[in-house]
């Protein structure tokens, strides 16, 4: 009985990785890396880790994850540091599908 | 009557000639992909590829409307499944097609860009058979985008070049055309 309930904690487990990890098909080229600079309701701009600006549009169904944990658009605040994945329209704009925004940026800002 | 016969005799010797020049062929020199196709079979292949097309299938027209995103989108798309053979540029100056045989043709030319909507919807969800060229399936949406951005190859930018290297990392060392 004990190697049951085991045996189904770990199925479950295994079932519900997926739901928590990023989706690999959102991912395709490099992301784009950079600090927020501003917000609007949707979109954002950046300042990307090679200094160049790089306006973001944030499409209703974008999906925004804070560390692994899925988040809400309001987790995008000026002065954290997001990657995000998507379509290039060109070098400076990106139609985010989603945005990763980095653990540490969050925690130095709570600390803040 | 001995005109006909003699003239039998004659095509039926040409026929047997043909044959052992074809066998003597084969067995020497095999059936190497890597040959370039006869003009002839190139004709005939080019020519009979209707076939392989239902009627309705020709005539469809693109439902979906081009947009910055979904030329975008299908850029990315045809980066991370079409270009390993076809090339980021479609000129098909891959090592892949370099084997195929036939190889892919120049998706800029004449030979792709004369097909309808239809026709190149069809080809990317069912493929081509006796060719490299596979039967996708897929979402129709996508492979509509898809026949939008073929028609897009023709005036592909620097810029699109290097964003669809940025997905693939295929570059112009991968045997891809310089890009003009």
């Amino acid at each position: 009985m004990k190697d049951r309930i085991i045996l189904s904690l770990v199925t479950a487990g295994l079932m519900a990785a997926p739901v928590f990890a990023h989706d690999a098909k959102l991912h395709k080229g490099k992301p784009v890396e950079g600090t927020i600079v501003n917000v609007s309701p949707d979109g954002m701009t950046l300042k990307a880790d090679d200094g160049v600006s790089i306006t973001v549009t944030l499409p209703p169904d974008v999906k925004v994850e804070s560390g692994d944990e899925t988040a809400g658009k309001e987790t995008l605040v000026p002065g954290r540091h997001v990657s995000v994945f998507g379509t290039k329209l060109s070098k400076d704009k990106v139609v985010a599908r989603e945005v990763v925004v980095d653990d540490d940026s969050a925690g130095k800002r709570t600390r803040s | 009557m001995r005109a006909c016969a003699a003239t039998l005799s004659l095509l039926a010797a040409g026929g047997a000639s043909a044959c052992l020049v074809g066998y003597w062929h084969l067995t020497t020199h095999g059936l190497s992909a890597r040959e370039k196709p006869w003009a002839i079979e190139a004709y005939l292949a080019r020519n009979v590829r209707w076939l392989a097309t239902p009627k309705g299938a020709a005539g469809l027209k693109n439902p979906v409307a081009p947009t910055e995103l979904s030329i975008a989108e299908a850029r990315d798309h045809f980066a991370d499944h079409c270009a390993n053979c076809h090339a980021n540029d479609g000129s098909g100056n891959t090592l892949i097609n370099e084997g195929l045989y036939p190889p892919a043709p120049d998706l800029r030319g004449e030979e792709t860009q004369a097909l309808t909507d239809g026709e190149i919807f069809y080809i990317i969800k069912n493929g081509i058979r006796f060719t490299g060229m596979p039967g996708f399936g897929g979402e129709d949406r996508e492979n509509w985008h898809l026949v939008h951005f073929i028609r897009h190859l023709t005036e592909l930018s620097r810029e699109e070049f290097s964003l669809m290297e940025e997905v693939n990392g295929l570059d112009s060392g991968d045997r891809q055309h310089e890009h003009h």
